[in-house]
């Protein structure tokens, strides 16, 4: 045991020599490099690069490589297959909108089928598609690019329920914009589509996992030239 | 060792019990299979049906491309009741008699399911059917949009408590729709008539 001794003692002096060279370097700059202000250098030299590179940048809402197809074609998701018939816009539907002060209407027609096998709500319609105009809002005032818009079946004017499998349903989508913008000559419409599974607390099958799908610029003209 | 006849025979007769012993077992369901099934009750139209939270009797099948739900008086539907519904497919009309037998309850979460396996739900348009009391008998008429391919070999499933896919009691009903049947509804041109009313009225 004795002869150990010795052998461990021995590295421990070139590091300790190190050290005691580092300490003195650092005592020559330490009124400088304190150790917050040299956090505070780690902190800079992370975020400098990492936001060069765009990561502190907002999540893209739509992204920018999303396929696109032309305007009246349809947009194909899962479970939905959108195909868009008339983009309007106006201020009133008689017995059905009334004219709002401050606020016009934008209609979209489309032609709906779910391709799924069974029965989809119409909710997974109105959350799918997303317009890329500004300061719009739903007729119940929820405010938001992301609004959702109010469905009607457009044969016999109806709220939109379910969408029945292989049943193709001709909705109107009701959105309110702002009348003070003034109404875009073409408005760009993402559809997302969804993926069926178990939620993962609760084991419930459902529509989730939205993901922007698809692309097209519509042109929207006034109600009265229709 | 020497093979004698008995002991050739007891060994065959050992190899055929295993045999037929495995193939009761694959034959059998495995509990995994159907715990979270639901216990099937199978029926025809105008044969009285009981699930656990009612009594059941599919009375008719009609269709149109359009329904109106009202109150009718004399044929004619009362001012402000009435909803007309229209479909690019058809209108599967199902005339269902409903009477709760625990409390007071409505038929809620019908689905129709196409030979293929196609579910259609009844919430195109909701059209309500109850709440009625215990004992108490309804005569309804759900409407399905429906394509018309679906017609054929199409059953109405009927869940106790709202869901087809629950470990409930669950109703499935056979609607009697044939080839030419599904024809004859995939081509009716009249609107139908919904206006729920007790059993035994009009």
């Amino acid at each position: 045991m004795g002869d150990e001794r010795p052998a461990t003692d021995e590295p421990a002096k070139p590091a300790n020599a190190r050290l005691e060279r580092a300490k003195k370097g650092y005592s020559l700059v330490s009124d400088i490099f304190t150790p917050t202000r040299l956090l505070v250098l780690l902190a800079v030299l992370i975020l400098l690069p990492v936001s060069l590179w765009g990561g502190l940048d907002a999540v893209a809402e739509t992204p920018e490589d999303l396929p696109t197809v032309d305007a009246w074609e349809a947009l194909e998701t899962n479970p939905l297959t959108i195909t868009p018939t008339k983009f309007l816009y106006g201020d009133s539907i008689n017995g059905v909108l009334s004219e709002q002060i401050g606020a016009r209407y934008l209609f979209l027609a489309v032609d709906v089928t779910n391709t799924s096998d069974a029965p989809v709500s119409s909710t997974l319609l109105t959350s799918s598609l997303t317009l890329g105009a500004q300061q719009l809002k739903t007729t119940f005032l929820h405010s938001g690019k992301l609004a959702p818009p109010v469905a009607y079946r457009i044969n016999d004017g109806l709220q939109l329920g379910a969408l029945q499998p292989d049943v193709t349903v001709p909705v109107l989508l009701v959105w309110q914009q702002n009348s003070a913008v003034p109404a875009p000559a073409e408005v760009e419409v993402t559809a997302s589509s969804w993926t069926w599974r178990a939620d993962s607390l609760t084991g419930s099958l459902g529509w989730r996992d939205q993901t922007p799908e698809v692309l097209t610029t519509l042109p929207l003209t006034p109600a009265g030239d229709a | 060792m020497r093979l004698t006849r008995s002991g050739v025979a007891t060994g065959f007769i050992v190899v055929l019990a295993l045999w037929l012993g495995s193939l009761v077992t694959s034959a059998l369901p495995d509990p995994d299979d159907v715990y979270d099934q639901p216990f099937v009750t199978k029926a025809s139209v105008n044969q009285e049906v009981e699930i656990r939270t009612a009594k059941l009797n599919v009375t008719g099948v009609r269709s149109g491309p359009e329904f109106q739900y009202a109150t009718f008086v004399d044929g004619q539907a009362v001012n402000g009741t009435s909803t007309i519904a229209a479909t690019t497919a058809i209108w599967l009309v199902i005339d269902i008699t409903y009477e709760p037998t625990g409390q007071t309850s409505s038929l809620q979460g019908l689905r129709v399911k196409a030979a293929d396996g196609r579910l259609f739900g009844a919430d195109s348009v909701t059209i309500p059917c109850g709440p009625t009391q215990p004992g108490m008998a309804l005569n309804c008429a759900i409407p399905f949009e429906v394509p018309k391919d679906a017609l054929a070999g199409a059953h109405l499933l009927v869940p106790a408590a709202g869901l087809v896919d629950a470990a409930d009691s669950l109703a499935d009903i056979d609607l009697g729709i044939d080839a030419a049947e599904a024809t004859t509804l995939g081509a009716a041109t009249e609107r139908q008539m919904i206006d729920p009313k007790p059993a035994g009225e009009g």
